[in-house]
């Protein structure tokens, strides 16, 4: 290891202070703020009380949290089960590079480039009982009983809203399209001399190649669903009653609605260790952490 | 035999490929054909085409909300916040990849470590922090979080391509008599560029569409931001549909006609930043 020189070190330290600065302001302190104040009745303005585990014991017993619970898991199963298979079978499909597929691909990419925002606001006119295309489009083939106010009633509410995302799966499809183009063509094609179908093709040569990729997926769209609010925000606010609440939304409230400091920052806490969870479960199943 | 089962394999194929261009398109055709029809033609029937150009709601959509002004506003929060967060990020990142020193590892396990905090969780203490530090409501205060946000990914993909340049140019450069400033700007950073573009990139359209830090930290008119003006259509326009798609209309259009026209340039930003972090 060479020395460095005195202006080299001065050098070094000053490179790295704006970003050594902006890390304590914005991860560092907020974090542990977050994580202390966890432990204490806060309201902001009154310094902490500490309550020990006091905000802990009362989420886990209320039945908003419950609730909230409830449909973020449902929601991180979604974006496992169904979220990143349809990306990865679009990519498949793309792969086969018949004719429009660019066309297709860049099709895929404009709900993912546009806000989350304005497709949740997009979905509100579709999900309109009045205007909206869905209901309309029902009326129109004769199915007048299956219309529905889709966000408004508590039991189609939840599973509007997921529509807004679900399908989306854009990124998952260009992430495993990349990794696809990265695989030796000569496997392919040998087991096609050897008689392979292209679904066996898929299924017994890609398929495992891409397990990594996959579990890539798996983990953004997993912590996606997990920090997703806007689709929320702009469409139900959590309701009717409780029945789109997630764990971002109720933290919100929280803090705006109440100043329940110590308890949404409880939330908050939950929200970082379900992240780093599903982080963990899925290097272990997807053996991401092993080199090839 | 075989052959039916292509032919089916076939039609599997375009079906999805439809059914995703479908999917994709169809709400934002929807809002685009339906933002030219009046309020009448929108409630009398969803699908019909416009009768003829009705501008009237995007008359109406201007004149409720200065939507250039917040247009401005986003441009140029987005902007700064990416144009600061890449240069430190790029210097930090060159020092952290190329110079030997105490700690170096830890340091750059550290700040990676901010990836896997989700933002909404440090939702209130940064709002606290804004507010003690006379940062609420302004643009400084969105700049400085719009930072943060780029850190982790940036770092990350600048580190590893600074990693990767060859140690021979860094050489050459000190015997040519090129001090450390002169060596990172001059032959590092244009070895670096196809990195720096990608976490501008990336920077750009995460806080280009941000919406929650946003709504919390800025109040004033002056300061909204063009995510927040579709906020507030849903709660002040009510019933008039015209107005409020043709609000969502304008607030969309820069994004897709950005992404028109770097399209290769976005999909491998975002290929990079997803695989790489």
């Amino acid at each position: 290891m060479r020395k460095n020189s005195t202006s080299t070190k001065i050098w070094i330290i000053l490179f790295l202070i704006p970003t050594a600065a902006v890390f304590c302001l914005l991860f560092a302190v907020p974090l542990f703020t977050t994580v202390v104040s966890s432990f204490t009745k806060w309201n902001g303005m009154e310094p902490m009380k500490f309550v020990g585990l006091d905000n802990y014991i009362k989420i886990f017993q209320s039945k908003d949290f419950l609730t909230a619970l409830k449909n973020t898991l449902i929601w991180a199963a979604a974006a496992a089960f169904i979220h990143v298979p349809f990306g990865v079978i679009v990519s498949l499909v793309l792969f086969r590079k018949r004719k429009g597929w660019k066309f297709v691909r860049s099709s895929f990419m404009i709900p993912n480039m546009i806000s989350k925002t304005a497709l949740a606001l997009m979905f509100t006119f579709i999900f309109k009982p009045d205007v909206g295309i869905l209901n309309s489009f029902l009326r129109g083939i004769g199915l007048e009983k299956w219309t529905h106010n889709w966000l408004q009633e508590e039991a189609t509410a939840l599973f509007s809203i997921t529509n807004i995302w679900l399908w989306y799966a854009a990124l998952i499809t260009l992430i495993t399209f990349s990794e696809l183009t990265m695989i030796s063509s000569g496997l392919a094609e040998s087991a096609k001399i050897d008689g392979a179908t292209d679904l066996q093709i898929d299924l017994l040569i890609y398929l495992p190649l891409l397990k990594r990729i996959i579990g890539t997926g798996v983990v953004i769209a997993v912590v996606g669903v997990f920090k997703e609010f806007e689709t929320i925000f702009i469409t139900t606010n959590g309701g009717p009653g409780n029945a789109t609440m997630n764990l971002a939304m109720m933290m919100y409230n929280r803090i705006m609605n109440s100043s329940q400091y110590g308890y949404a920052n409880a939330l908050g806490v939950l929200l970082l260790l379900l992240s780093i969870g599903v982080l963990v479960i899925c290097n272990k199943l997807f053996a991401m952490d092993k080199e090839d | 035999m075989k052959k039916k089962h292509k032919a089916g394999k076939t039609v599997f194929e375009y079906a999805v490929m439809l059914i995703v261009v479908f999917v994709a398109l169809l709400p934002v055709v929807w809002v685009l054909v339906s933002s030219f029809k009046t309020n009448k033609e929108i409630l009398s029937s969803s699908f019909s085409l416009p009768t003829s150009l009705y501008l009237g709601g995007y008359k109406e959509a201007l004149s409720k909300v200065n939507i250039p002004a917040r247009f401005l506003n986003s441009l140029i929060v987005t902007s700064v916040s990416t144009v600061i967060g890449v240069t430190i990020y790029a210097m930090a990142a060159y020092v952290l990849a190329r110079k030997n020193f105490i700690g170096k590892g830890i340091i750059f396990t550290i700040f990676i470590s901010s990836m896997l905090i989700p933002g909404n969780a440090l939702l209130q203490p940064i709002f606290l922090m804004m507010v003690r530090m006379g940062l609420y409501d302004t643009k400084a205060g969105l700049i400085l979080v719009y930072i943060g946000f780029g850190m982790p990914i940036s770092l990350f993909l600048l580190r590893s391509t600074f990693l990767g340049c060859p140690k021979e140019l860094e050489e050459a450069a000190a015997i040519e008599g090129a001090g450390f400033l002169r060596t990172f700007w001059s032959v590092m950073l244009p070895l670096a560029k196809p990195a720096l573009s990608s976490s501008a990139i990336l920077m750009f359209l995460g806080n280009w569409n941000e919406l929650v830090f946003a709504l919390l930290l800025t109040s004033s008119e002056k300061n909204r931001t063009l995510p927040l003006t579709m906020k507030f259509f849903t709660t002040t326009f009510g019933f008039d549909y015209s107005a409020m798609l043709a609000a969502l209309v304008l607030c969309m259009l820069p994004t897709i006609i950005v992404y028109l026209f770097l399209q290769r340039q976005i999909m491998e930003s975002m290929i990079a930043g997803a695989v790489k972090g």
